[in-house]
């Protein structure tokens, strides 16, 4: 699965987007939905409000595309990061109307915050769901961008890099950092399970 | 597990680990390549593997069919929205500008009395081209129909859009005596020089000349004298400027002409005699 969008498609794209352009809106779904969804998914864990959100995620992008000014220098990364953010606002905007968070946000930070077990009940709810979905939830943001990126739409590190306006470096830290906190949290739960 | 800091480090190894990975190599044999990072490799390529063969979730069909339904509602709900209001937008402002075009030129042509631009004439056999357009119209066409003012202001009337020109009233150098019309003031002159007698005569001069500006919407009829040159100025406005026509009533004789008119030398005066 491969975003076969190239930088100078992207600007074309965007621009007949941005006039409303029905196939161009069209194509960006196509692109950018699973993404979406994914990521909305591995946060939510309820696939009905992960699509629910998702639509929302694409009739939000209409409305703020007018506005948004295309980055010519890396437009596949800048409109990803964006339309990620705009699916972040979602996310947040979800859980103040819902008063509940499930998410558990493991900070970017090198050094890990604690050894200590991921607790207990966190690792019942996994049990109940897809072990691997609900790791791969408790990452941030970046850290979750990139495992989606890398496993699931299995880009190379310099497509990552690309769609998320980093380094190749950048990047390769940040799936380390992310593999190392996913085996963490999967041993946590296999010990919570035994 | 300890992270270095060293660019080329662990970090790069698992990268080139992962490309394996992706490129089909096994475990074993991706391990065998770093025997001295085996520890830290083992448990990290294990999740990795785990995640390149996990289920990832995708759109169900019904999920994407109406993700992508309802984007394109919206996008149908913007073009209407826009459609509504763009034409209304652009004809208001076409209205106003046509209003106010409108207006404009209607105000100048009152103010300065010009004939329609609309009316231009067409061109009359005769015509010169100079710098000004010099229609001459034959006075056959001249009509006796008067309408004089009570201003006496000398009023030219196109009466067609074919350069037919209608002079309703013509200069005398009598006094003034308007006739027929008992509105008109007695007092009324049209040049504070020469007392001019708007007379609704059908009178018909040889010829008139209309001349028309580059634009062709300012038109001043010119009686020509004998020697073709202009004899009356009448702009729009009041002042007329008069030269008699030649007419036989003329009571005014030039002087005969001199041999200076004539062009020769003059006449040498005969020194006295002593």
């Amino acid at each position: 699965m491969q975003d076969v969008c190239t930088d100078a498609e992207m600007i074309a794209l965007l621009r007949e987007a941005q006039r409303s352009d029905p196939v161009a809106c069209d194509r960006l779904y196509t692109l950018y939905s699973d993404k979406i969804f994914r990521y909305l998914y591995v946060r939510l864990g309820q696939r009905e409000v992960a699509e629910d959100l998702t639509a929302d995620v694409f009739v939000r992008m209409l409305r703020e595309l007018p506005r948004y000014r295309a980055d010519t220098t890396r437009p596949v990364a800048a409109f990803s990061a964006w339309l990620y953010r705009v699916a972040s606002n979602l996310l947040t905007d979800h859980y103040r109307r819902q008063r509940h968070r499930r998410h558990l946000d493991i900070s970017e930070q090198t050094t890990l915050p604690s050894s200590e077990p991921v607790p207990f009940h966190q690792a019942a709810a996994a049990e109940e769901r897809n072990v691997l979905l609900d790791a791969v939830g408790q990452l941030g943001d970046e850290q979750q961008r990139v495992v989606l990126y890398r496993f699931a739409d299995q880009l190379s590190v310099r497509d990552v890099a690309s769609a998320m306006g980093k380094t190749e470096g950048a990047i390769k830290a940040l799936q380390h950092r992310a593999l190392d906190n996913l085996r963490r949290i999967l041993a946590a739960t296999d010990r919570a399970a035994s | 597990m300890q992270f270095s800091r060293r660019p080329n480090s662990f970090e790069n190894v698992l990268a080139a680990c992962l490309d394996d990975l992706d490129a089909g190599a096994s475990l074993e044999e991706i391990l065998a390549k770093y025997p001295q990072h085996v520890a830290d490799l083992a448990p990290l390529l294990a999740v990795a593997a785990q995640m390149r063969t996990a289920p990832w979730p995708a759109l169900s069909v019904h999920g994407r069919v109406q993700g992508r339904e309802r984007m394109h509602a919206a996008l149908a709900q913007y073009h209407s929205g826009f459609s509504r209001w763009r034409p209304s937008w652009v004809q208001a402002a076409m209205a106003l500008v046509l209003v106010v075009g409108i207006s404009g030129a209607s105000v100048i042509l009152t103010k300065q009395d010009w004939p329609s631009p609309f009316a231009t004439p067409a061109p009359v056999a005769g015509a010169t081209a100079t710098s000004q357009k010099t229609v001459v119209v034959p006075t056959d066409t001249a009509t006796a129909t008067p309408t004089v003012e009570p201003s006496a202001t000398p009023t030219l009337q196109i009466a067609t859009a074919t350069s037919t020109l209608t002079v309703t009233a013509s200069l005398d150098s009598k006094p003034a005596t308007v006739l027929p019309s008992p509105s008109l003031q007695p007092s009324a002159t049209a040049s504070p020089l020469a007392t001019a007698t708007l007379r609704p005569t059908p009178t018909v001069l040889p010829t008139a000349t209309l001349v028309m500006n580059a634009s062709g919407v300012s038109q001043t009829p010119r009686p020509t004298d004998e020697a073709g040159k202009p004899g009356l100025k009448a702009t729009p406005g009041e002042t007329v400027v008069r030269t008699p026509p030649p007419q036989p009533t003329q009571r005014f004789t030039p002087p005969p002409p001199t041999a200076a008119a004539a062009g020769s030398q003059p006449p040498s005066v005969p020194p006295p005699r002593r």
